[in-house]
């Protein structure tokens, strides 16, 4: 029966070609449209570190205090002094620990003829790697202990390593930086959360990730400086030197920590409580106690990490995805309603109102099949010109998957075959004898 | 005149008629936003920094070896200066739309005061000498340049608080509201003795960070102290005859590369790039938008032409019947016209209220701009002209048909 429909419905539409080419062309759109404003949605939102995000949580301590913010915004800034992401990190009151920031440094390759360049460091404690899962391909991160007594060590990035190195196991060859000599003690495999939640500070959520590691304690050490904002309470400028910003009131290390059962989130919460009191008694904070523990998918949220503009789209996607559909059915009302001679003599041969009814929405199946098809291609094509469009971050996020096409495809044939219902349905009630005698 | 024969009409052919004022009225209401958002973005696109951005490039370079004081500072700025395609050059924190970095900075009107919001202003804080006024084509309001004597001159991370101060007019209003900024003192830190006098206001100078905001103050206010700062890590802003950009880049570079051959360059950056790269998402959504707007406009059009052409063919023996009984080709081009206006109005109107209603909503949740009126008018003109035309066509084809050949098929 179902092939019977199915012949019929193909016979249907090589009826009345244009009608069924437009009804497809505003489903594939409409599809399109919707699908790629997802999909870019859909990476921005999701989870950065999946299995974990429940347990990492960004700290916050309020150094800067109200005369820091706006008027009525009790948000303590996003970065902490360096006197606070030390003090919280010898306190280690959580399972794991890690303050971090980023910074420039410059290359030279071992080939003299190749020119220096410029990457970017993460400079970090050690439960970094530990902490948010880092995979590696060669050799072992630092460890809490080792860290302070070895001498200058690195860990690259593996398109750092591919760089200098060919993607050869390059641990205990030496790298400069900066013009002095760092030892590589291991190389990251592809790790690239997205976004990059661990560092929202700088806005470039979306772009590449570090191009190596170094530890926090031999980089402060050595002076090196964030690469990325530093923002001070009004009228306490960083000092000069790098020790005057070392012991200043300006933020600029991101502070996380890993506790992975609710008692510990609670315990840490009034650890962190504690110690803003602390400093509230001993003079530094002449505000109340006002920190944030928050875990990576409220950060996200309150970091607006995922931009108003990828929601905007979403919703100017679903309007336009609206209009389609309501396109779409118009015209198979029209393209049923035209049948209704054809209907009435099948009617009037004998075939029940089922019959035409599971025929209609048959063909509404297979234009919506149609359409999905289409509306792969179109998706593809408006993700190119995403590309095209947003170089840099984008282009690693508008990416088609299977899951996508899958949902592309499913989701044209069921909002034709959902609006192929009352088309289906009105053919369903025709009259035989009206119908017999107009034709 | 034919209201009631249409409206009868449309009585028997209720869902064919609810779907085209859906419509049309789902189509403004999209349309519209998509208009607004553009326009606001456009705007957004084109504010002006106040520079004299077609003959300006900025290069940022670090020294790996050799010295860096204020001495070879100024021969680098020198050794540019020789170039004859080049206006000027100033050494520089930052330029504006350069993107973010620690450039915010707050300056009070009392010392004390800095955390008092009345009393102060936040502010973007550029460090040029005399030149940077030239080089960067600003134009001054009020007062004068700083001259020779008023630079502070040090390494980077030497403690120096100049005594003179340049403001924007944005800021300048907004430290002192009522008169003129001119020869009033201000603190840019907690200690009492370190006033700064600001002795010229100039009419625009963006902030680095003025891409990314829509805030007036964030975007436009900007304070240029007299401060040249020599080190490893440097900042030029050039200034070149117009239509020499090209090759007075490579020249300053390569003359650059001569008094220090220790140096690696960041890119040369050309200011309309600098404002390209700064507005680029702006821009990209412009254009993505823009491009929705057009294929939805497209498909409602298409999709306005196929339901009449299909009601045309539905009321084949009716427009015959008329035609014999004496109605005219213009009767019946107007009849379809008619009724499609009856039903483009009412979409329009339901379209108008929901578009109202969304940007309000988009507005309140989103932050984007109100639609304005103007901007709504516009787009119910284009709504209801699209309409008008895609039933334009079956209305002409229907006027074709024969009378003689509809009724023989009764």
């Amino acid at each position: 029966m179902l092939n019977y429909h199915f012949r019929l419905a193909v016979a249907g539409i090589r009826r009345n070609p244009v009608l069924t080419l437009l009804i497809v062309a505003a489903v594939s759109f409409g599809v399109a449209m919707t699908m790629t404003a997802v999909t870019v949605l859909y990476v921005m939102a999701g989870d950065p570190i999946p299995g974990r995000s429940g347990q990492l949580f960004a700290v916050q301590i309020d150094s800067g205090g109200p005369p820091s913010r706006k008027a009525g915004d009790p948000e303590p800034a996003t970065q902490l002094t360096y006197r606070d992401a030390l003090a919280l990190l010898d306190a280690r009151a959580a399972r794991r620990q890690v303050a971090m920031y980023e910074t420039s440094m410059t290359v030279a390759p071992a080939n003299p003829s190749l020119m220096p360049f410029s990457i970017f460091v993460r400079v970090t404690s050690p439960d970094f790697f530990a902490m948010f899962d880092v995979p590696m391909l060669y050799g072992h991160s630092w460890s809490q202990s080792n860290a302070p007594q070895t001498g200058p060590i690195v860990v690259l990035g593996k398109k750092l390593n591919e760089r200098l190195f060919g993607g050869t196991d390059s641990v205990g060859k030496s790298v400069a930086l900066n013009g002095a000599s760092y030892q590589v003690i291991a190389v990251t495999d592809d790790w690239d959360p997205k976004p990059r939640f661990y560092d929202v500070i700088g806005g470039q959520n979306f772009e590449e990730g570090d191009d190596a590691y170094l530890p926090l304690a031999l980089s402060i050490g050595r002076g090196l400086s964030t690469a990325e904002y530093v923002t001070c309470p009004p009228g306490q400028p960083p000092g000069d030197t790098f020790a005057d910003m070392l012991r200043s009131e300006c933020v600029w290390l991101q502070f996380w920590v890993q506790l992975p059962h609710q008692a510990e989130v609670a315990g840490y919460r009034r650890f962190l409580n504690n110690y803003s009191r602390d400093q509230q008694r001993s003079g530094r904070f002449a505000w109340p106690a006002n920190p944030r523990l928050r875990n990576v998918r409220d950060w996200l949220v309150a970091q607006k990490v995922v931009p108003d503009d990828a929601r905007l789209s979403v919703i100017v996607a679903s309007g336009f995805f609206a209009v389609c559909l309501v396109s779409a059915l118009g015209l198979m009302l029209a393209k049923a309603l035209g049948r209704s001679a054809e209907f009435g003599i099948r009617r009037a041969l004998g075939a029940s109102g089922r019959d035409l009814f599971s025929q209609v929405v048959v063909e509404s199946g297979i234009v919506g099949l149609l359409g999905g098809v289409c509306g792969v291609t179109l998706t593809l094509l408006c993700l190119r010109a995403l590309r095209t469009l947003f170089p840099g971050g984008m282009g690693r996020i508008a990416q088609m998957d299977e899951s996508l096409l899958a949902a592309t495809i499913a989701l044209a044939l069921l909002a034709t075959i959902v609006v192929g219902f009352y088309p289906a349905w009105r053919s369903m009630h025709v009259a035989p004898a009206l119908q017999m005698k107009g034709g | 005149m034919e209201i009631v024969p249409i409206l009868a009409a449309l009585r028997r052919n209720k869902s064919g008629a609810l779907l085209a004022v859906v419509q049309i009225a789902l189509t403004l209401a999209i349309v519209s936003n998509i208009v607004s958002i553009v326009v606001s973005r456009t705007y957004l696109m084109t504010r002006p920094t106040g520079t004299q951005e077609h003959e300006l490039f900025a290069l940022g370079y670090r020294l790996t070896g050799g010295i860096a004081n204020v001495s070879t500072l100024e021969a680098d700025l020198n050794s540019i200066r020789t170039n004859s395609d080049v206006v000027d050059v100033v050494a520089t924190n930052s330029y504006p739309l350069r993107g973010g970095g620690w450039l915010q900075g707050s300056v009070g009107l009392i010392p004390g005061a800095l955390s008092s919001r009345r009393l102060s202003a936040h502010t973007a804080v550029y460090q040029m000498d005399q030149h940077g006024l030239g080089t960067l084509g600003l134009e001054l309001l009020e007062g004068r340049n700083f001259n020779a004597a008023e630079i502070e001159r040090g390494q980077t991370g030497t403690d120096s608080v100049p005594l003179v101060a340049i403001v924007s007019k944005a800021l300048a209003l907004e430290l002192f509201p009522h008169g003129s900024a001119l020869g009033k003192l201000i603190y840019l830190t907690f200690d009492p003795d370190r006033p700064i006098a600001v002795i010229g206001v100039v009419d625009r100078l963006q902030s680095p960070g003025a891409a990314g905001t829509i805030d007036e103050h964030a975007s436009e206010n900007s304070i240029i102290l007299p401060i040249v700062a020599a080190g490893p890590i440097g900042l030029f802003v050039v200034r070149v005859r117009p239509g020499t950009l090209d090759t007075a880049m490579r020249e300053v570079q390569d003359a650059l590369f001569k008094t220090n051959p220790n140096r690696i360059f960041g890119r040369l950056r050309p200011f309309d790039e600098i404002r390209r790269t700064a507005y680029q998402k702006d821009r990209a959504i412009a254009i993505a938008l823009s491009t929705i707007g057009l294929v939805l406009v497209a498909i409602t059009a298409f999709a306005i032409v196929g339901l009449t052409s299909f009601w045309v063919i539905r009321r084949k023996t009716q427009i015959g019947l008329r035609r014999a009984l004496g109605a005219t080709r213009l009767g019946i081009v107007r009849y379809f016209l008619l009724e499609n206006a009856l039903l483009c109005s009412v979409g329009v109107a339901i379209g108008a209220m929901t578009a109202e209603t969304l940007s309000v909503w988009l507005w309140s949740r989103y932050g984007t701009d109100r639609l304005p009126l103007f901007e709504l008018l516009s787009s119910v003109l284009i709504v209801a002209a699209l309409g008008q035309g895609a039933a334009a066509l079956p209305a002409l084809r229907a006027a074709r048909i024969s009378p003689t050949e509809a009724l023989r098929a009764l």
